[in-house]
C-alpha cells in the first residue's frame, strides 16, 4: 500500500496546505539527544567533583567491554553501510546492514551484561567504591537509552522489510535518518563513557 | 509539498485520532487533541492547587495561632494533628509538599503544560502538536506523578520532609526525619516521572513552535506568549536532565549503599553509618542547575501570557516587542548560569560568591527592561477594566515587588543576613508563587470563552482579584521584613526565640491574611464550575483580539481550523491602525485590507 | 447588568478603584517598610552588611515607591481616555528607553554591589583569621551546638566518629589524645570575650546545619565533611541566640544556643567554671 492513502487525521482539511518546516522525526531525536548530552553532562560534573574525594580508589575494569566496544563500533559502521546502500537503491543490503546493526547492539548489551557480572564475580559491587557505583550508574543509564534506540532500529527495519518499499525516499529514508542519527550518537556516547571511566 | 501527507500519515498511524470516528473515551480521555490534552493539565492542575491550598491552611494555622488546640482539624487528620495540636513532621511534610505541589503540580501543569498545550498550536497556526501521541502520554505519566506524590502522604513516616529541595544527608538518610522513610522515595519517583512527562512537553512545544507555524507566521510575528513558552521549553529541556541524573544517584545513596552525596563519619541517631567520601554539596550544585532555570521555566510564560492580555484592554501594540524578545532569550541564557547563588553560605569559594553575585544581578537588567516596557503598553492606551486585565495589572506589580526582592538575595552580601529566611519566603512567593498565580488566573478568565465557549462571570472576577490581590500582597510583604528580622524558614515554631517575640503579631496578621486569600479562592473555585455549565455564551473573539486563536470558533473544532490553514500576513499587537474602523486586525487579515504596520 | 450590582458607579470610579490600589500598595509599602526591622547589631562586620541592606532598603524602596506611582498613573490615566493617544513608539525610543533602564539598574544593582557588597564581602571571607583570634570548634548535630573550647595548650584533641556516644562523647573525642585532655566540651553555650576577633570552625556530625547569629550578621553552613571557618569581632556585651537557620529535621525550630559576649576576665573565669565542670 501507499501510504498517501492513509486519510488525514481532520477530515476536512485540505492535503497540501501543510508548511511543516523541518523533518519532525529528525528534529525530535536531536532535541532528545540535547537533553541526553545535559544527562550525561551532569554525570560528568558529579564524577569530576566526587573524584576528587581521598576515598577514591579506581576498580579494574573488565576486559569484556573492549570487546563490547568493538560490537558497537561494528554495528555503527554496519548501519552506515545500510544507508548508504538505502540511498543507492539497494534495498536488500540496505535492511542486512541495518539488521545487523541492530544484532550487533544485542551482543553490546550482552557483552555489557558479562561486564557486570565479571565484576560481581570479582566482589565489586555497586557501592564498593565510588568508581564502580559511577561505573554501574553510567553504563545502566547508557544502556537504558541502547535498549531505547534497539527499539527504534527494530522497528526501522520491521518497516523497511516489506520488499517494494523504497527505501530511497519519503518516510522510510527519514526514519532510517533518524535512527541513524540515534544510534551513531550511542555509540559516540559509549566511547564517551568509556574513556570517562577508565581513564579518569 | 508532494511528501506532506506522508508526514501527516505517520502521525495518523500514531495518533490515530479520526475525530469524527472515535468514541467518547478516545475524544476526552485518551485524546491526542492538544486542547483536550491542555484542559486535562488545567483540571488536574487545579486539583492539585485545591490540595497545595489546604495544607498552607494547616500551615498558617500553626505559624498564626502555634499552641492552639484546633479540635475539629484534630478529629479530621488523627495521624499529624493528634488532639488538634500539629506534630512537628507534620508541619514538615506540609512545608515539603506544599513546595513541591505548588512548584511542579499546580503552576507547571496549568500554566505551562496546560495553557502551553492548550494556545502554542492554536496561535502558529497548527491543527496540534507535533507528536500528538506524545503529549497524550505526557499527561498521562504527569498524572501518575501526581498520584504518587498524593500517595506519599499515606505511607509508613509519612510524605517527604527534607523541603521541596530534599538536602542530602537529610532526604538520604531514613533514620534522620521519619519522611525520610518511603515518603521520600515516592517523591523521588513522583519528580522522575515528572521530568519524563515535562521533557516529552517540552519537546512537543519546541517542535511544534520551530515546525509547524502557519504559512506568513515567521518567528517575528510570534505572539509573545509563544515566544515565552519555546524559551521555557529550551529552559525545561537543557534544565531537567540534571536533576534526573541526582535524582538517580539520591536513590542509589538511600537504596544501594552508595557515597555519592554522604561523607564518612556521619553519626545519625547515635549511630555510625558505612558511607564515605561523598559530597552534600554535590546534590546543591546539580539541583540548583536545575533549580534556577526552573524558576523561568515558569515565570516566563507568565510574563508572556501578561504581555499578550494587555494589548487586548489597551486597544494598542504592546510597547517594543522586539526588546521582549530579546530579553526573554537574555533571562533565559543568564538563568543557566547564576543557580550559585542559592548557596551563598554553604562554604563555597568567596570568589564564586562575587561571581554569581555579579552574574545574578545582570537579570535584573533584562527584567527591569520587560516590566518598564509592560507598563509602557498601558501608556496612551483605552484601558478596559475586565478581570482578565485586573489581574494582568497585578502581574506586573508583584514581578516588580518580586524582583526587588531579588535584589536583595542576588547580593551575597545582603544574603549572608537573609539566607534561608522568611525574606527569601516572601520573595519567591511574589514571584513563583504571585506572578504565575496571577498570570494563572488572568490567563483563565481570558481564555475561558475559547476553550469552553462560555464566559466566566466578570463581577465575581473582580471580587476575586480584589480579594486576591489585596490579601495576597500583604502576606508575602510581611514576610520579607520578618526575614530582616531573623526569622529562619521551615521553623514549626518561634515561641522559644526572645528574638523572634516581636513577630508574633505579624504572623498573626499574616495568617489572617492568608486564610481570607485562601478563602477568596472558593469565589473562584465557584465562578469556574458555574460558568462552565450557566455561564453565557462566547463569541468566537469576545474581546475583540488579534491572535490566530481568536478567528476560529469558541470552543475550537478538532483540527482547530476547519478547512484550510489560516496564512498569515502581519504581528499579533495591529490594534488601532489608524483610519479603519475596527479597532483590531486579526492575523490574517490581508495587508489589502488593512495595512500592516509593524 | 450583573456587573453593574457589584460596581453601580461609572467607569471612572473603576480606574480611580484600581489606579488608586497600586498607588497606595507603593505608599504602604514602603511606610511599612521604613521601620527599623534588623535585630540589633553586635559585630564588626556587621555594620558592612547592614550598610548593603540599608542601601538596598532605601534605593529599592525608591524603585518600589516610583514604579507603584507610575503604575497607578498610568491606569488612571488610560482607564479614563475615550480613545487611544499613543500608538506605537519608534524604534528608537524603545531603543534609547532600554538603554537607559539597562544603565540605570547596573548603577543600582551592581553599582551598589561593587561599590558596598564585594568589600564587606571579601573582607569578610577573604581575611586571614588574626593569630591571636580565639579558636572556637562547634560542632552541629540533631539538634545540639556541641561547643568545643582547645584549653590552654591552644589545641584540639583528635576526634574520631567511630567514638562518638550521643550520651557519653557527643562528638568522638579520643581520650587518649593528650591534646584532649584540657579540652572544653559544652553544649548550646558559647562564651566569648568582647571585642576580640573569634575564629568558628564549624563541623557537623550528621545532616546539614547553620550556625546563625541574627544579631551578629553571622550565617554559615555547616556541611558535614566540611570544616569552614568563620570569624567575627563581637562589640557588644550581652547574650546573643544562635539558630540554625538550615532545615535539619524535626526539632529544627529549637536548635537554640546562646552567644555570651564577656569582658575578658569574666570570660576568663566563665571559662574556668566550665573547664573544671568537664
Amino acid at each position: 500500500m501507499t501510504r498517501q492513502s492513509v486519510s488525514l487525521p481532520w477530515p476536512h482539511a485540505a492535503d497540501t496546505e501543510s508548511v511543516q518546516r523541518h523533518d519532525l522525526v529528525q528534529l525530535g531525536v536531536w532535541m532528545f539527544l540535547a537533553t541526553v548530552v545535559m544527562l550525561f553532562a551532569a554525570f560528568t560534573s558529579a564524577y569530576i567533583i566526587r573524584r576528587s574525594a581521598s576515598d577514591w580508589t579506581p576498580i579494574e575494569l573488565p576486559w569484556m567491554l573492549w570487546m563490547s566496544t568493538a560490537a558497537l563500533v561494528a554495528s555503527s559502521v554496519a548501519f552506515e553501510r545500510g544507508r548508504f546502500a538505502s540511498k543507492r537503491g539497494q534495498a536488500a543490503s540496505a535492511r542486512y546492514g541495518i539488521s545487523a546493526a541492530a544484532g550487533l547492539g544485542l551482543i553490546f548489551l550482552a557483552g555489557q551484561v558479562v561486564a557486570w557480572r565479571d565484576l560481581v564475580a570479582r566482589g565489586v559491587y555497586v557501592p564498593t567504591s565510588p568508581h564502580s557505583s559511577f561505573f554501574f550508574i553510567l553504563t545502566a543509564t547508557h544502556g537504558v537509552h541502547v535498549v531505547a534506540g534497539l527499539v527504534l532500529l527494530i522497528y526501522t527495519v520491521t518497516r523497511i522489510w516489506d520488499v517494494g518499499v523504497p527505501l530511497d525516499r519519503g518516510a522510510p529514508a527519514r526514519l532510517i535518518a533518524a535512527s541513524a542519527t540515534f544510534w551513531h550518537f550511542l555509540a559516540v556516547l559509549w566511547l564517551y563513557v568509556f574513556v570517562l571511566v577508565s581513564v579518569f | 509539498m508532494a511528501h506532506i501527507p506522508v508526514e501527516g500519515a505517520f502521525e495518523a498511524e500514531a495518533g490515530a485520532h479520526v475525530a469524527d470516528q472515535v468514541g467518547f473515551v478516545r475524544r476526552y480521555i485518551f485524546s491526542t487533541d492538544h486542547k483536550v490534552i491542555g484542559i486535562q493539565y488545567i483540571l488536574t492542575g487545579l486539583f492539585m492547587a485545591v490540595v497545595g491550598t489546604l495544607l498552607a491552611v494547616l500551615i498558617r494555622l500553626q505559624l498564626g495561632w502555634p499552641a492552639h488546640q484546633w479540635t475539629l482539624v484534630g478529629k479530621l487528620l488523627p495521624a499529624g494533628m493528634a488532639g488538634g495540636i500539629m506534630t512537628p513532621e507534620f508541619y514538615l511534610a506540609l512545608v515539603t509538599m506544599h513546595g513541591t505541589i505548588m512548584v511542579f503540580f499546580f503552576i507547571s501543569y496549568v500554566l505551562v503544560s496546560g495553557f502551553g498545550n492548550y494556545l502554542i498550536p492554536l496561535q502558529v497556526g497548527a491543527r496540534d502538536m507535533a507528536y500528538p501521541f506524545l503529549n497524550m502520554l505526557s499527561y498521562w505519566v504527569a498524572l501518575l506523578s501526581a498520584l504518587v506524590m498524593l500517595a506519599s502522604f499515606f505511607v509508613t513516616g509519612g510524605a517527604a520532609a527534607a523541603g521541596w529541595t530534599s538536602y542530602p544527608p537529610l532526604s538520604a538518610v531514613p533514620s534522620a526525619v521519619p519522611g525520610s522513610g518511603w515518603g521520600q522515595t515516592l517523591w523521588i519517583l513522583s519528580m522522575a516521572l515528572f521530568i519524563a512527562s515535562f521533557t516529552m512537553s517540552s519537546l512537543n512545544f519546541v517542535a511544534t513552535i520551530f515546525s509547524l507555524r502557519a504559512r506568513g507566521m515567521s518567528m517575528m510575528r510570534m505572539s509573545l506568549t509563544v515566544w515565552s513558552f519555546f524559551i521555557s521549553a529550551i529552559l525545561g529541556l537543557l534544565a531537567f536532565p540534571p536533576l534526573t541524573a541526582a535524582a538517580v544517584m539520591l536513590l542509589f545513596d538511600r537504596h544501594f549503599g552508595t557515597s555519592f552525596f554522604l561523607p564518612s563519619g556521619l553519626v545519625v541517631a547515635n549511630q555510625l553509618l558505612p558511607h564515605q567520601g561523598g559530597s552534600p554539596l554535590l546534590w546543591q550544585l546539580l539541583f540548583w542547575f536545575l533549580g534556577h532555570p526552573e524558576v523561568y521555566v515558569l515565570i516566563l510564560p507568565a510574563l508572556g501570557i501578561a504581555c499578550d492580555i494587555l494589548p487586548a484592554f489597551t486597544r494598542k501594540p504592546v510597547f517594543g516587542y522586539r526588546i521582549q524578545v530579546y530579553c526573554l532569550i537574555a533571562v533565559g541564557v543568564l538563568s543557566m548560569v547564576v543557580w550559585g547563588h542559592h548557596m551563598f553560605v554553604s562554604g563555597m569559594s568567596p570568589f564564586s560568591g562575587e561571581y554569581f553575585t555579579l552574574a545574578t544581578l545582570l537579570i535584573t537588567i533584562p527584567m527591569t527592561i520587560f516590566g518598564v516596557n509592560m507598563m509602557g503598553s498601558l501608556w496612551g492606551g483605552k484601558l478596559r477594566l475586565t478581570t482578565a486585565m485586573l489581574f494582568t495589572l497585578g502581574v506586573i506589580a508583584f514581578f516588580g515587588t518580586g524582583g526587588f526582592g531579588g535584589l536583595f538575595l542576588g547580593n551575597a552580601t545582603a544574603d549572608m543576613q537573609l539566607h534561608d529566611t522568611y525574606f527569601v519566603v516572601g520573595h519567591f512567593h511574589f514571584m513563583i508563587g504571585g506572578v504565575t498565580l496571577l498570570a494563572t488566573f488572568a490567563a483563565l478568565y481570558f481564555w475561558f470563552p475559547k476553550m469552553f465557549g462560555r464566559s466566566m462571570n466578570e463581577s465575581w472576577g473582580k471580587v476575586h482579584f480584589w480579594l486576591t490581590f489585596i490579601p495576597f500582597f500583604t502576606v508575602f510583604f510581611m514576610q520579607h521584613f520578618l526575614g530582616l528580622q531573623g526569622m529562619p524558614r521551615r521553623y514549626y515554631a518561634f515561641t522559644s526565640y526572645e528574638f523572634l517575640q516581636r513577630t508574633m503579631g505579624q504572623n498573626v496578621v499574616i495568617s489572617v491574611a492568608a486564610l481570607t486569600l485562601m478563602g477568596a479562592q472558593l469565589i473562584f473555585l465557584a465562578n469556574f464550575c458555574w460558568s462552565l455549565a450557566r455561564g453565557r455564551r462566547a463569541e468566537a473573539n469576545p474581546w475583540r483580539a488579534t491572535t490566530l486563536e481568536w478567528t476560529v470558533d469558541s470552543p475550537p473544532p478538532h483540527g482547530n481550523f476547519g478547512h484550510a490553514l489560516p496564512v498569515v500576513h502581519r504581528w499579533p499587537y495591529e490594534y488601532s491602525v489608524e483610519g479603519f474602523d475596527a479597532d483590531y486586525t486579526p492575523q490574517t487579515v490581508s495587508p489589502r485590507e488593512v495595512p500592516v504596520t509593524a | 447588568m450583573a456587573m453593574r450590582r457589584i460596581f453601580p458607579l461609572k467607569l471612572p470610579v473603576e480606574a480611580l478603584l484600581v489606579g488608586g490600589l497600586f498607588l497606595l500598595t507603593g505608599f504602604l509599602g514602603v511606610g511599612y517598610g521604613a521601620r527599623i526591622w534588623l535585630p540589633p547589631l553586635a559585630s564588626r562586620h556587621g555594620a558592612g552588611i547592614d550598610a548593603m541592606l540599608t542601601y538596598l532598603l532605601v534605593a529599592v524602596g525608591a524603585l518600589f515607591l516610583v514604579g507603584h506611582v507610575a503604575l497607578g498613573v498610568l491606569i488612571w490615566r488610560a482607564a479614563r481616555q475615550p480613545r487611544i493617544t499613543h500608538r506605537l513608539a519608534t524604534r528608537k525610543t524603545e531603543w534609547v528607553l532600554s538603554a537607559a533602564l539597562g544603565l540605570l539598574m547596573a548603577l543600582v544593582a551592581e553599582g551598589g554591589v561593587l561599590a558596598i557588597g564585594i568589600p564587606v564581602w571579601s573582607e569578610y571571607f577573604g581575611a586571614v583569621p588574626p593569630r591571636h583570634a580565639l579558636l572556637v570548634e562547634v560542632t552541629a548535630q540533631q539538634f545540639v551546638w556541641n561547643v568545643r573550647y582547645p584549653g590552654d595548650d591552644g589545641v584540639f584533641g583528635r576526634t574520631d566518629a567511630r567514638l562518638i556516644d550521643d550520651a557519653s562523647n557527643p562528638i568522638g573525642t579520643d581520650r587518649d589524645d593528650p591534646a584532649a585532655a584540657d579540652d572544653v566540651v559544652l553544649q548550646n553555650e558559647i562564651a566569648v570575650p568582647v571585642g576580640q576577633p573569634v575564629t568558628v570552625r564549624l563541623r557537623s556530625k550528621d545532616v546539614i546545619h547553620s550556625f546563625f547569629l541574627p544579631h551578629l550578621r553571622v550565617k554559615q553552613d555547616a556541611v558535614p565533611g566540611m570544616t569552614p571557618e568563620i570569624v567575627f569581632v563581637p562589640t557588644r556585651k550581652g547574650t546573643f541566640e544562635i539558630a540554625c537557620a538550615e532545615l535539619c529535621g524535626l526539632a529544627h525550630y529549637r536548635m537554640q544556643g546562646f552567644l555570651h559576649v564577656l569582658s575578658e576576665d569574666e570570660f576568663r573565669l566563665w571559662l574556668q567554671e566550665h573547664s573544671s565542670g568537664s
